[in-house]
């Protein structure tokens, strides 16, 4: 969505009115969802944080600078939501545990059982490694790998400077490489 | 002789973030390492790896429905429960005020009273159950 056309809607959904918001929300629901389903693996959950998101972007949009881009302050209040999410799983005692729904694929998707098989076994394996990274190694890995942003961006989201988000990914990468190889998959 | 490559560096020659100069840099020093060319090869391996995870791909049912409901309802409760206390309370003044005798004024307020009385009872009963309905949020 054009940057111009977001600060109109925004401008209009600060009086109140929600319903200059669907734009924004169906512009930004996509990505949003992907992120907070890497960020939470379990895509119902995500859906949940995703809704919560929306509803504190709307409220809080009258204070919202709109010389700053939408987008990295969507994502903040998203990413806060998951981490929220995390840690009254984390406290009600919850394993965190992948979601089987997200193996769910449309028919035809993959062209043979076994192959199927293979792709859902390496996704398992993946969803457990990142699981046992920690949230912070997450988090960026997800903003980078699922997302694609770039790095001003990731250091906007994460609200840190721009020359650590580099770093930052070197020790997720490693983080999820080492914990891979605990589960057995080996890399060149 | 190239000068030395940091992880940083390799991490932003892997995601694309090198000015030209500094790209040409870390594929000199590339070529002249075996150890930066299997980190490369590992890292590119887990970058196509976790792009094929399906997370997000169910985008398909939109949540702004249950968005716009939680950002309207309150709206509307607030409106309802402004309008029905200043209409109890203007109805409560009326009835009190007016010449009736006590006693039919006693019997109709007692069905008044017992009927908010349960009406508050039902709601607050169906509100602590939707809190626990975990399908609350399921659409047919």
């Amino acid at each position: 969505m054009r940057s111009e056309v977001e600060v109109e809607l925004i401008r209009k959904c600060s009086t109140g009115d929600p319903r200059f918001f669907e734009p924004l929300v169906r512009a930004y629901e996509g990505p949003g969802l992907r992120v907070a389903t890497g960020m939470l693996g379990d895509v119902d959950e995500a859906r949940d944080a995703l809704q919560e998101a929306f509803v504190k972007v709307f409220r809080n949009l009258p204070r919202f600078d709109t010389k700053r881009a939408f987008g990295p302050w969507f994502y903040q209040i998203l990413r806060n939501q998951c981490r929220d999410m995390i840690r009254a799983r984390n406290s009600r005692g919850a394993r965190e545990t992948r979601d089987e729904r997200l193996e769910l694929r449309p028919a035809g998707a993959e062209s043979s059982p076994e192959r199927a098989r293979q792709l859902s076994a390496a996704r398992d394996l993946l969803w457990k490694g990142l699981d046992a990274i920690g949230e912070d190694h997450r988090e960026i890995l997800v903003l980078k790998e699922l997302q694609g942003f770039r790095y001003p961006e990731i250091a906007e989201i994460l609200d840190i400077p721009e020359g650590t988000v580099a770093s930052r990914l070197y020790h997720a990468r490693r983080a999820l490489k080492a914990a891979l190889e605990d589960l057995g998959v080996q890399y060149p | 002789m190239t000068s030395p490559v940091s992880n940083e560096d390799l991490m932003r020659y892997l995601d694309d973030e090198l000015s030209a100069e500094e790209r040409r840099r870390v594929e000199e020093a590339i070529q002249d390492s075996t150890e930066l060319r299997r980190d490369l090869a590992i890292y590119r391996s887990m970058r196509l790896d976790l792009s094929e995870l399906p997370g997000g791909h169910r985008h398909d049912r939109s949540v702004w429905g249950a968005v716009n409901r939680k950002l309207t309802r309150p709206v509307g409760w607030v409106l309802l429960v402004v309008g029905f206390v200043a209409w109890t309370g203007y109805g409560a003044w009326v009835f009190a005020t007016s010449p009736a005798n006590p006693v039919e004024k006693l019997a109709v307020g007692a069905l008044v009273v017992g009927f908010l009385i349960l009406l508050a009872a039902t709601i607050f009963e169906r509100l602590g159950e939707w809190k626990d309905d975990p399908y609350r949020d399921v659409e047919r």
